[in-house]
């Protein structure tokens, strides 16, 4: 190990040391290219993957992570992605970075300041300013008193609960999802796919003491339980094959599922048997189960889980009765919801 | 909230977009880029371009086989997140949850926003029957009781610009529709502690609703609980149900950790008095 104190973020490091620490892959045309990418100070990490081939990025993160720790990169890639002019030329500027600002903001609930959210953009500070002078002017974001930091604000939290309005998730779905809480004895979640990530919508308490924490509008990766996989199994085919191709699959477990082989082979099984159990695979000692909830078009909206201690459900008497519970509460819910079949499954109940 | 702005720090494609998801938010349905262009008076090619980019944020999201729009995930995502935020679930809502199973009714917990009153938590009422306000849904600062609460706590200069320029819309004979009588109204408001309203929301219906403070002695939120009219006109419940609400109040205070409640002192004794002046004015 080098003998040298390690710097606290990426900002810090001194340029020379990270130019000295790569050691990519052989690929004539690339090297050369590889050292003027450090000169941007702090580095882009969006900017230098694009540069690089996987073998090589994956050098560079594995040399990123012995400075600075793995998980930030990705948080870092994904805030970066967000005000990516390559996507879309309709694309307003102004409105991808004020997204970004408010993504930052709703990770950090302690708030932030505007410098460091200008790091964290990689954009200057007077942009930064005026972008959050007009959100605090949209009520998107507040000042929190005595300090110069700046946190979400109650306008946006307006906005996100019309959301919830405009679905059916209350007429429809919660009075299924409260009679099966109480019938298996377990946290039920009403989830949907947003991206390339799964966000639970809903969530009715266990009637037990102990039950899931809420998760309520957190956006999880689609590999870290079973509602996430069955959200991605029953997409349309093309959409499907995009997200595979481009989805992050981040080790939570050691079960977790890493490659998008073993996903491929998991997809299957799940359109097949109209479920997904997943142990352990999010947090070691919890397991789920989800179904899928298809509307009038017969395209999935939502995916219905339920989740709790792995014991439970890796019992095969605890997971015959959970299954087809689930199954069926779904099934209900696509009924109402208009789906004139639900696909038939292997195993129905 | 269109481009017109005394910020001159504020960008114009950023205000508008936020009138976009505002104007979305009203609606339930979808609505095409041209209905959107035409209420914000805007031109289509601009809408277009803001709605493709929220699009591309997942602010915004179409309707499936159709041209029209609504808001997305992405909203809700973030909006979450500011109630993760606040706070609010570890200190407040055992305590409200309590009051909500003692009282029998529904209970709200609102806050300041601008010049409205959000009500940013709810837990529903044991019995069947309970309020049907929506979290996240906004009222008038003269309607009901917690909106006025939240007024009458503000620091001088803020309750004075705001008595100066909010609406003051009229839902009933009794909701009180001059700045004058709500001056007045605010007044015994911070006498007592506590404010009760009658059929000024609905006819049939009525709310107290008491202040939250933190450790600076600063109003954060209003509690409320709300019902049908009936159980705050006879004077026994109304005492008991006022009562517990100020209990609550003051226990959330206290973790919020303001040491001492100021007003609630006064209130204990005056719980259960006959409606006010104003009221029986307005209903003439």
């Amino acid at each position: 190990m080098r003998d040298v104190s390690v710097p606290t973020t990426a900002a810090d490091a001194p340029r020379e040391r990270l130019v000295a620490d790569f050691r990519p892959r052989p690929s004539r045309e690339k090297s050369s290219h590889i050292r003027t990418l450090f000169q941007f100070h702090p580095p882009n990490p969006l900017k230098i993957k694009r540069e690089l081939t996987n073998c090589q990025w994956r050098c560079y993160v594995q040399h990123r992570s012995r400075l600075f720790g793995i998980s930030s990169l990705q948080e870092e890639c994904d805030v970066l992605k967000m005000t990516d002019k390559a996507t879309s030329r309709y694309a307003i500027n102004s409105v991808l970075r004020a997204n970004a600002i408010l993504r930052v903001l709703a990770a950090e609930s302690s708030g932030l300041r505007i410098g460091e959210l200008a790091k964290r953009l990689d954009l200057d500070r007077t942009t930064v300013f005026r972008l959050i002078a007009t959100l605090e002017e949209c009520a998107f974001v507040e000042r929190i008193a005595d300090t110069k930091a700046y946190k979400l604000g109650v306008g946006i939290f307006e906005v996100g609960s019309a959301y919830i309005r405009s679905t059916d998730l209350h007429s429809v779905a919660r009075p299924v999802m409260i009679d099966l809480a109480q019938r298996v004895k377990e946290s039920v979640h009403w989830a949907i796919l947003s991206g390339d990530k799964a966000v639970c919508i809903d969530k009715i308490d266990s009637p037990r003491g102990l039950g899931s924490t809420s998760k309520i509008g957190r956006a999880v990766p689609l590999n870290s339980g079973s509602v996430g996989k069955v959200l991605l199994a029953f997409q349309p085919e093309d959409i499907r094959e995009r997200l595979l191709e481009s989805m992050d699959l981040p080790r939570l477990t050691a079960q977790t599922i890493t490659t998008a082989g073993t996903m491929r082979g998991e997809i299957a099984a799940i359109r097949r048997t109209g479920y997904s159990l997943s142990l352990g695979e999010g947090e070691s000692d919890m397991a789920c189960v989800a179904a899928p909830i298809f509307d009038h078009n017969r395209k999935i909206v939502a995916g219905l889980s339920i989740g709790g201690i792995i014991q439970r459900f890796s019992d095969p008497e605890g997971a015959a009765f959970l299954i087809p519970e689930v199954k069926k509460a779904a099934a209900l819910i696509s009924e109402k919801l208009g789906c004139p079949d639900i696909p038939a499954f292997e195993d129905a109940a | 909230m269109s481009a017109e702005t005394s910020n001159r720090y504020a960008i114009n494609s950023v205000l508008r977009a936020n009138t976009i998801l505002r104007c979305l938010a009203r609606e339930n349905g979808g609505l095409r880029v041209g209905a959107i262009a035409q209420r914000l008076d805007l031109d289509r090619t601009t809408a277009f371009r803001l709605i493709a980019t929220l699009e591309e944020c997942g602010l915004v999201e179409r309707v499936p086989n159709t041209k029209e729009f609504k808001l997305g995930v992405g909203v809700f995502e973030i909006g979450s997140a500011y109630i993760r935020s606040t706070d609010l679930h570890s200190a407040a809502r055992p305590v409200m949850i309590d009051l909500a199973h003692q009282v029998k009714e529904s209970v709200h917990w609102a806050i300041l926003a601008g010049d409205k009153a959000v009500c940013i938590d709810k837990i529903d009422s044991p019995r069947g029957l309970g309020t049907t306000s929506k979290i996240g849904g906004a009222v008038a600062l003269n309607s009901g009781s917690v909106g006025k609460v939240l007024l009458a706590f503000q620091p001088e200069d803020l309750r004075e610009r705001l008595l100066a320029s909010i609406p003051l819309p009229r839902y009933t004979e009794r909701t009180i529709t001059s700045a004058a009588a709500l001056r007045d109204e605010i007044a015994e408001i911070r006498q007592k502690g506590y404010c009760l309203s009658l059929g000024e929301g609905e006819p049939d219906m009525a709310c107290v609703a008491a202040p939250i403070f933190d450790h600076d002695h600063r109003i954060i939120a209003g509690l409320s609980i709300g019902g049908s009219i009936q159980r705050f006109t006879d004077p026994e419940t109304a005492s008991f149900l006022t009562g517990s609400l100020l209990n609550a109040a003051q226990q959330i205070s206290e973790k919020m950790g303001c040491a001492v409640v100021p007003a609630i002192e006064t209130a204990a004794s005056t719980v259960g008095t006959p409606p006010r002046p104003h009221a029986l004015e307005e209903m003439k």
